[in-house]
């Protein structure tokens, strides 16, 4: 059975404030999505819709045509990981584990002992004594090893140092590889994980920029570099993310279809054309107030 | 074909929780008790003389307020849990809810197999069960296990309340749980007391209702305050914490 989520004209209010506003997505089942936005793009929030912590304000969300919220069966199948405040959890990490395999129809246990070995976790401490790291890996370790049809990861790497992140990273891709199923990346972290991304969703002040498969986007994205007029010429009426100018030499980004006639042209001009990193096309896409409009 | 989570599990693993802090609470109240009762002489609560009180009657005011207190803590404690594995609203409101019934039942069972000990062990001591010399048993076990259950439900209605509402919606909460157990102890229960209610209510101090008549009433009181958590926690936003 697919779990696709529909998202249609989504609001959500927290008194005045609109944390997410006019949403529509569609995610397909079994893939990987990237959800990149600054801090209080509204990310958080659309995921807390998505696991049924709460109602949208406006709009409809469905996953395999039903609403999930209060729906025991779809809330059974996803997961949501999250930065937990577990200053007051007794709980020994073993416990957490028998509860999630206890209420998570698919959990695998030989993969929770592979990754508790993985990330060095004491399964006899308590979860309030862990480091904030450790506490992260054990979050993960849940998330990955419920092998639920959605799995959100909400910057649920937070505290975790860089190789302990690979080993999530690499842990994310092979189980996927193995059991496809909807995993969302929420994360700011885009230069490190963008490689894991099929889709990238990029939402900013609680709207949404875009959402494209990975390279497709990067497609999009290119860098070019030359002589100030003959850069300037090649630019006139595309969007620009950002530029930089040295003596007579100019290099900007930007952004949008370009057919690969146009491209040659600039190739035979002298121009020199780089593609752009996710991280820079996330960084000038949501750095100025107007610019989704542009892009939209 | 896999079974999605339902309220029986979660009335199993809330009630395997609960009465494991029962355990503690009941060992430590016996403990109190058997101080008190055996060792330490003359000692008097309410103006009454304990060597004249079986358990069942030392247990019956610690016991509402241990119910009280693990229904304040029901909602913040269990309701962000379950939902991160999985569980709807709606499970944990029944789950919870059946759970408390069998900690009421569990914590009366216990009460009175020890009184029935004490009495067996010593059948010249402590023939005064809990309501006073011409109580029956019968309304001995119906009043500790219902009052319980209604304090339990205060609880749960203040944990509910300021979970959804935080500080001051909370606030009207305690106020509504402040209502219903003072109709419970001072309408329907514990007679010839005078009370701000009775006397706001113009009620005969000594008046005391039939036991049929408290039953009935405290059922009608615990199912109103299941309504209240339901519609409190029907739709509330989980905590992310």
């Amino acid at each position: 059975m697919g779990y696709d989520i529909e998202i249609s004209q989504v609001c959500k209010n927290y008194g005045s404030f609109a944390a997410v506003k006019d949403i529509s997505l569609q995610l397909k089942s079994n893939k990987i999505y990237g959800l990149l936005g600054r801090n209080g793009a509204g990310k958080s929030t659309l995921l807390s819709l998505l696991a049924s912590f709460c109602q949208p304000s406006s709009g409809n969300i469905t996953v395999n045509g039903k609403d999930p919220f209060e729906n025991a069966e779809i809330m059974s199948q996803v997961t949501f990981v999250y930065e937990t405040d577990y200053s007051d959890e007794t709980e020994k990490v073993k416990g957490m584990l028998e509860a999630a395999e206890r209420y998570r129809p698919d959990f695998d246990r030989k993969l929770a002992d592979e990754l508790v070995k993985l990330f060095q976790l004491p399964l006899e401490k308590q979860v309030k004594k862990l480091s904030r790291g450790m506490q992260s890996a054990l979050n993960v370790t849940i998330g990955i090893a419920n092998r639920s049809p959605i799995t959100i990861f909400d910057e649920a790497y937070l505290g975790m140092d860089a190789p302990t992140r690979e080993v999530f990273y690499q842990k994310v891709l092979e189980d996927h590889a193995e059991h496809p199923r909807t995993i969302i990346l929420s994360t700011h972290l885009v230069s490190e994980m963008d490689y894991l991304f099929e889709e990238v969703i990029i939402l900013d002040k609680g709207k949404l920029v875009l959402h494209e498969p990975i390279d497709q986007l990067m497609d999009r994205g290119i860098s070019i570099t030359g002589g100030r007029q003959k850069v300037d010429e090649f630019i006139n009426g595309m969007k620009q993310l950002n530029s930089q100018q040295l003596g007579g030499t100019k290099s900007v980004m930007v952004y949008g279809k370009i057919s690969d006639e146009k491209l040659r042209g600039a190739r035979q001009a002298g121009l020199e054309i780089g593609a752009v990193s996710l991280q820079d096309l996330f960084i000038h896409l949501t750095s100025k107030e107007d610019d989704y409009e542009n892009v939209q | 074909m896999k079974m999605f989570n339902s309220y029986k599990k979660v009335a199993v693993d809330l009630s395997w929780v609960q009465l494991v802090w029962t355990a503690w609470f009941l060992a430590i109240v016996f403990l109190i008790y058997f101080l008190f009762r055996f060792i330490g002489g003359e000692v008097t609560i309410n103006s009454q003389n304990l060597d004249t009180h079986s358990f069942l009657t030392f247990a019956y005011h610690p016991s509402k307020i241990f119910m009280l207190v693990i229904g304040i803590i029901s909602v913040s404690g269990f309701l962000t849990f379950f939902a991160k594995q999985g569980v709807t609203r709606k499970n944990y409101f029944y789950g919870a809810a059946i759970s408390s019934c069998v900690v009421s039942i569990i914590i009366m069972v216990a009460a009175v197999l020890i009184t029935a000990i004490e009495q067996f062990i010593n059948p010249a001591d402590a023939t005064v069960l809990f309501l006073g010399p011409e109580s029956t048993m019968l309304s001995s076990v119906l009043t500790f296990t219902l009052n319980i259950q209604v304090y339990f439900m205060a609880g749960w209605i203040i944990g509910a309340g300021f979970y959804r509402l935080g500080g001051f919606g909370g606030i009207l909460y305690i106020v509504l749980a402040i209502i219903f157990i003072a109709v419970s102890d001072d309408i329907l229960w514990e007679s010839e007391m005078k009370t701000p209610v009775k006397m706001l209510l113009n009620i005969d101090v000594m008046w005391k209702p039939p036991l049929a008549f408290s039953t009935i009433g405290s059922v009608v009181l615990i199912s109103a305050m299941l309504v209240i958590v339901r519609f409190t926690t029907k739709r509330v936003r989980i905590k992310m914490k």
